[in-house]
């Protein structure tokens, strides 16, 4: 994770994240049970559970969509002002990758 | 630590919906040791192949199972377990192995590091050779799981010592249990020793005392509180059913058998000839077992102390030859828990 990215981005720095992919953490495990995104971070055994809009978020999750991508799909599937979209999403992504759930990269991710 | 109430609101929702969220999956009855406890019995058919499983393991993440139990027989007797647990991991399983870890040496305990293994399970009878390795009749056994879990802590893996308790180490477990606690490991004890799965009782003859579950029961570091297992019985789904067989959990068999639980193993349907979505949604033997509940026991309905009671229809089955029969020691062990909660309120 970019230490010196994360600490540069208050929500006013939202149109950098908007350009970087998402990778979820090989440090853990989930399920999407009953339309539920189930999480469990295997560092701390501590299990989260994602409301729809969140699963919908994680289910884009791949290495390769940028964020960008994925506030548009929200906006569009959800009915939700983009504004709106954009705001929610960056939220959940920084939380996710201050807990170490995800990581942040300019360019999409090689599988090895 | 988590929160029991979204750890068991988790299992509440997959046993009332029948979502198969958890899963034993027997790689192997192959095994290094033979212990004189072990309820395995062998079978002359082929294991499945290493892309049978692949396969199985796919659709059992199709279907929303996330916790995958590798077990045995020895699990590192298959040459390719390796391959196996890498492509569960990359299946976002959360993955528990329980092996005798003497086949562990320190590639492997790094790539199990590596794989992110959420914990290994190791069986250990004893604290000494001398009992352990009487349990497990292969001299240097215990020398040889000890030095595993020391190869496991060193790369950070988290382990638990799992102990089934009987005749020979019951005097033994509390020395045990200082052991794993001086190596930084975990450590479970299980009080009950179960018959073969071909019905032979003969592992039976080693089961401890009814004085002896009473000592354990009330020994702080063997039990949970009765406060906490009373909260699960009845603010769930396992109010009235017995136990996530069938309703949450499953076990498959090298053979490619579909039980609901390594404890009850009721052939429901064989992964090589049918798919896991027809065979846990539609197998007779499946919804048979699924539609079973303990309150449809009368001398069950009417007890005093079935809010303490681990019902296991497995148990009941081999023990008293019908899963709606409660084996005695059920009650004997529910009566048990009521007392020392009694004892613990005044």
């Amino acid at each position: 994770m970019n230490s010196t990215f994360c600490q540069n981005l208050p929500y006013g720095g939202v149109l950098m994240l908007n350009e970087y992919v998402v990778k979820n953490n090989e440090r853990l495990s989930y399920r999407i049970i009953d339309g539920e995104a189930v999480v469990v971070n295997l560092t701390d055994s501590v299990f989260h559970t994602l409301n729809p809009v969140a699963t919908f978020i994680w289910q884009h999750i791949d290495g390769h969509t940028m964020v960008k991508d994925i506030v548009s799909r929200i906006s569009s599937d959800f009915d939700i002002d983009p504004f709106t979209a954009e705001k929610d999403c960056v939220e959940f992504i920084s939380e996710l990758v201050r807990k170490n759930l995800l990581s942040l990269s300019p360019t999409p991710v090689t599988e090895s | 630590m988590q929160k029991a109430g979204l750890f068991q609101s988790i299992h509440d929702k997959a046993a009332r919906k029948k979502i198969p969220i958890s899963c034993h999956f027997d790689l192997t009855h192959h095994c290094n040791l033979k212990c004189i406890h072990c309820y395995v019995v062998h079978d002359d058919r082929p294991e499945l192949s290493t892309s049978e499983i692949k396969s199985i393991l796919e659709q059992i993440a199709e279907e929303g199972t996330l916790y995958l139990t590798f077990s045995g027989g020895e699990i590192l007797s298959r040459k390719d377990f390796f391959e196996i647990a890498a492509h569960a991991r990359k299946l976002h399983f959360v993955i528990r192995l329980i092996t005798n870890a003497t086949l562990l040496d320190a590639e492997a305990a790094a790539r199990i590091a590596a794989l992110h293994i959420n914990q290994v399970n190791i069986s250990i009878y004893g604290s000494t050779s001398e009992i352990h390795d009487r349990i497990t009749t292969v001299e240097g056994s215990f020398l040889k799981s000890l030095k595993a879990i020391e190869l496991l802590v060193k790369q950070g893996v988290s382990v638990r010592i799992g102990c089934v308790l009987m005749k020979q180490n019951i005097n033994d477990y509390r020395n045990i249990f200082a052991m794993a606690e001086k190596m930084g490991v975990l450590f479970q004890a299980d009080h009950r020793l179960t018959p073969k799965n071909n019905g032979d009782i003969s592992p039976m003859l080693y089961r401890i005392s009814d004085d002896d579950i009473e000592k354990v029961f009330s020994d702080p570091s063997f039990h949970q509180p009765p406060d906490v297992h009373e909260q699960i019985k009845y603010d769930s789904a396992f109010s009235e059913i017995p136990c996530g067989a069938s309703h949450m959990t499953f076990s498959i068999s090298p053979y490619g058998d579909i039980y609901p639980c390594v404890q009850l193993p009721i052939n429901c349907g064989n992964l090589k000839e049918q798919s896991f979505h027809d065979i846990w949604y539609h197998s007779q033997e499946m919804i048979r077992i699924r539609s079973f509940r303990v309150p449809d026991i009368p001398e069950c309905a009417a007890c005093s102390v079935r809010k303490f009671c681990t019902y296991c229809i497995g148990l009941a089955r081999i023990e008293a030859g019908d899963i709606s029969t409660p084996s005695k020691r059920f009650c004997t062990e529910a009566g048990i828990l009521s007392k020392l909660r009694e004892g613990k309120q005044q």
